[in-house]
């Protein structure tokens, strides 16, 4: 095809100003989207036409945009996605979803997090309470093995035949220990209380409820010279003298 | 000889894009461009003053609603828009002489003279001037009935009894010639208009 001729030959001014047949114009168009220099030539065309038109323009009356801008926004509110670029809406109901997903996951971690810091909390209560219990234990096992412990065991009185308790009390370390410990569980508002019987005299040591677990041992204090030892069921709180047909074990220091 | 554009090249493809888009803010940056252009074809054919600014809104209405059937492979956007107010403008008066019953008057052959362009733009007028004085009247005269008015050559040629192979020829001439005289203007001329068309952009009307 010669450009040139084809240029030449008006056909293209006749495009720009509306002048061809459709069949005309569609031919215009394809020759225009094979040949740059046809496409370059219209563009020239409507460039010059359009310059003419700038230059032969009048500012419209005031208030002209004004009024097409009222008509506009009365329409359908298809701008509030048109503001958005085709890509922006998907990209923004991405990064949404993402900083939502993003969001339970650290509510979801935290939750773990918390989890495993209250299970970490609970275990190092019970390794404390263990540590704790075992530092007694220690104590206690050092104790009764010492050579200068010695055992009073507390037998039974025709009150509670069943019943026996042991004081174990060391002249050396000065200390002592209640263990031992069968007896019936005391009805409420009474407790036992324990004595140590001095030059035939009693002597308080204290008050004391049933321990929780079986064979744990109550550090009591150290009476010296004590003869024998005994434990009543009393008012809770304790009496200064024992009552003695409430006395439910009792055991001499041999 | 290249005619450069009025601008920016890139501002058109801009406008096209966010017309696409929907964006209403393109609609003000359509109509400081291009709107003192419409309304000049547009009162070229319609002298009322009120009419032809509710036939510039009309057309930026459609601009907007119309937006997707503008197709860029096949022209300018600007060449479109002037289509789209030669149509509206050409309805306008059809209805308006119809609503009258004034069918005899035929559409007001635009007559070139001096007179018709002492409108009271200023800086436009200086380069129209120019160009015009270059340009031969009936040039100026062809392209006016044939781009601004929608007259078809037929038309033309019974108007200014002349062949329709000569009104042809004559349409094609007369936008070399312009061509020719814009790409002489071109660098002072409509150089300094698009520097204050800029300045208006950027500063205000």
């Amino acid at each position: 095809m010669d450009v040139r001729a084809y240029i030449e030959s008006g056909i293209l001014e006749q495009y720009v100003l509306g002048q061809l047949s459709q069949e005309e114009r569609l031919e215009v168009a394809q020759n225009a989207a094979l040949y740059p220099d046809i496409r370059e030539e219209i563009n020239q065309i409507e460039l010059a036409l359009e310059r003419f038109a700038q230059l032969s323009g009048k500012t419209p009356p005031p208030g002209t945009l004004e009024g097409i801008l009222s008509k506009i926004s009365t329409d359908k509110p298809a701008a509030p996605v048109a503001i958005l670029s085709q890509w922006m809406l998907p990209a923004l109901a991405a990064a949404l979803l993402l900083s939502l997903a993003g969001t339970l996951y650290l509510f979801w971690q935290n939750q773990q997090l918390s989890a495993d810091f209250n299970n970490a909390q609970t275990a190092q209560l019970q390794c404390d309470s263990l540590a704790n219990e075992y530092a007694v234990l220690q104590r206690e096992l050092r104790f009764l093995k010492d050579v200068e412990t010695r055992p009073i065991v507390m037998n039974g009185t025709p009150v509670a035949p069943e019943a026996i308790a042991a004081v174990y009390f060391n002249t050396n370390s000065q200390r002592a220990y209640l263990g031992g410990l069968q007896l019936p569980l005391p009805p409420a508002g009474k407790q036992y209380q324990l004595w140590a019987i001095v030059e035939g005299q009693p002597v308080s040591m204290g008050v004391f409820d049933l321990p929780a677990r079986e064979g744990q041992f109550i550090e009591v204090p150290f009476i010296a010279n004590a003869q024998a030892f005994a434990i009543s069921l009393e008012d809770a709180g304790g009496q200064p003298q024992p009552t003695v047909e409430q006395i439910y074990v009792v055991g001499n220091v041999g | 000889m290249n005619v450069r554009s009025d601008s920016h090249p890139s501002d058109e493809q801009q406008l096209v894009q966010l017309l696409r888009q929907r964006d209403r803010g393109v609609i003000a940056l359509l109509y400081k461009q291009y709107s003192a252009a419409l309304y000049g074809i547009i009162s070229n054919l319609i002298r009322d003053e009120a009419i032809a600014q509710e036939t510039l809104q009309d057309v930026f209405l459609k601009i907007w609603h119309n937006a997707d059937k503008y197709d860029a492979s096949k022209g300018r956007l600007f060449t479109w828009m002037v289509q789209i107010a030669r149509n509206s403008a050409i309805d306008t008066l059809r209805s308006a002489q119809f609503k009258h019953g004034d069918k005899t008057e035929a559409l007001p052959i635009y007559v070139s003279n001096d007179s018709s362009l002492s409108e009271e733009q200023t800086t436009r007028d200086a380069g129209l001037r120019k160009v015009v004085q270059a340009l031969d009247a009936q040039s100026r005269q062809i392209i006016e009935l044939l781009y601004f008015q929608d007259y078809t050559q037929k038309e033309v040629g019974e108007a200014l009894n002349m062949p329709l192979g000569t009104v042809k020829s004559r349409a094609r001439k007369a936008i070399s010639d312009l061509r020719a005289i814009l790409a002489k203007e071109n660098l002072l001329m409509v150089g300094i208009i698009s520097f204050i068309h800029i300045l208006m952009q950027h500063f205000g009307r």
